[in-house]
């Protein structure tokens, strides 16, 4: 099954290789595309959210030694 | 926001909407996504490779017939998802629960992505088949046109308000009122002549319309592009809530 892979017949599709291939290119490009960019902001947002819990805690320190 | 119902007996009772609860989403999608990013990965690769490369019965289309792999579950998709959020839209406006507004925001991008693989494959589709590869006067097509705008619109809509409360109300009655593209890019074809074929995998009076060596990798491939969705989704909610955490953690700061 894999063999055929290797044959330029196969990459023609009877003629129509330029429609089935680009179809399959671009869908999987759009898929890609936005899982990269989910992934990108996830990883934004979390390092946001460390940095911020971070600030919160130093404050927290701060104003318990200020009241002592 | 209710956890736990209650019993007769006065025990509380587990109940969905407990889930609603964004720590309790957070427990419960921190443990599932290991298991079921892998599974998404290894169904999309073994339902594309069937797709590409399994011999094909013969098919008035010839080749032309494996776009159907990819075109039929990203419209499926594309529609299902914009159900999806009306759905979490509803339940937003009448509930209240700020997790289900989440839901509809988070699915948008990825039905948008969906129903725009749609219309390309489609096209790709369409051009050697019907002979152009767009018909302004298809009413299937421009359903679905539509309510890739209606994407958009959600999308933007999102982006422009400010205030999560207000964004999230406004939006939510937008995707309702796109749910009449939805039901028209879905069913049109049925009682409107259109380019577009009526139905691609339902029996047409009795007749089945495509063989099992191609119903099978689609039907793989409809639930790999189910897991990618739920995968795809529930980061997107996580990432939504960890945002609005790191909003209120600014607001307290001053």
């Amino acid at each position: 099954m894999v063999a055929k892979l290797f044959t330029a017949s196969y990459w023609a599709m009877d003629g129509w290789g330029a429609y089935i291939w680009p179809a399959y290119g671009i869908t999987l490009a759009l898929l890609i595309g936005l899982t990269v960019r989910i992934l990108l902001r996830n990883q934004a947002v979390r390092r946001e959210l460390t940095q911020a819990e971070a600030r919160r805690a130093q404050i927290k320190t701060k104003q318990g030694e200020t009241k002592k | 926001m209710a956890q736990n119902s209650t019993a007769d007996d006065g025990s509380a009772r587990p109940s969905i909407w407990r889930f609603a609860n964004p720590h309790e989403f957070m427990r419960l999608t921190g443990r599932l996504l290991p298991w079921i990013t892998p599974l998404a990965i290894v169904t999309l690769v073994v339902g594309l490779l069937w797709a590409l490369l399994a011999e094909l019965p013969p098919h008035p289309q010839g080749e032309r017939v494996r776009i159907m792999f990819i075109h039929v579950p990203a419209a499926m998709m594309g529609i299902n998802i914009y159900a999806m959020m009306i759905v979490a839209s509803l339940i937003g406006l009448i509930r209240r629960h700020p997790v289900s507004h989440l839901a509809a925001k988070a699915a948008a991008p990825i039905g948008a992505v969906y129903m725009l693989a749609a219309l390309v494959s489609g096209a790709f589709w369409g051009a050697p088949t019907w002979g152009a590869w767009w018909d302004f006067g298809d009413a299937r097509l421009m359903a679905a046109l539509i309510l890739f705008f209606f994407y958009l619109g959600y999308i933007a809509l999102w982006n422009a308000i400010e205030d999560p409360t207000s964004a999230s109300e406004l939006a939510a009655v937008l995707c309702l009122f796109g749910s009449i593209f939805a039901f028209l890019a879905r069913y049109v074809s049925a009682f409107w002549n259109t380019l577009h074929q009526k139905t691609s995998l339902s029996a047409i009076d009795g007749k089945e319309l495509v063989d099992d060596a191609i119903f099978v990798p689609l039907m793989v491939l409809f639930v790999a592009n189910y897991l990618v969705f739920f995968v795809l989704l529930m980061i997107s909610m996580r990432t939504e809530i960890r945002a609005r955490r790191v909003q209120a953690l600014r607001v307290a700061e001053g």
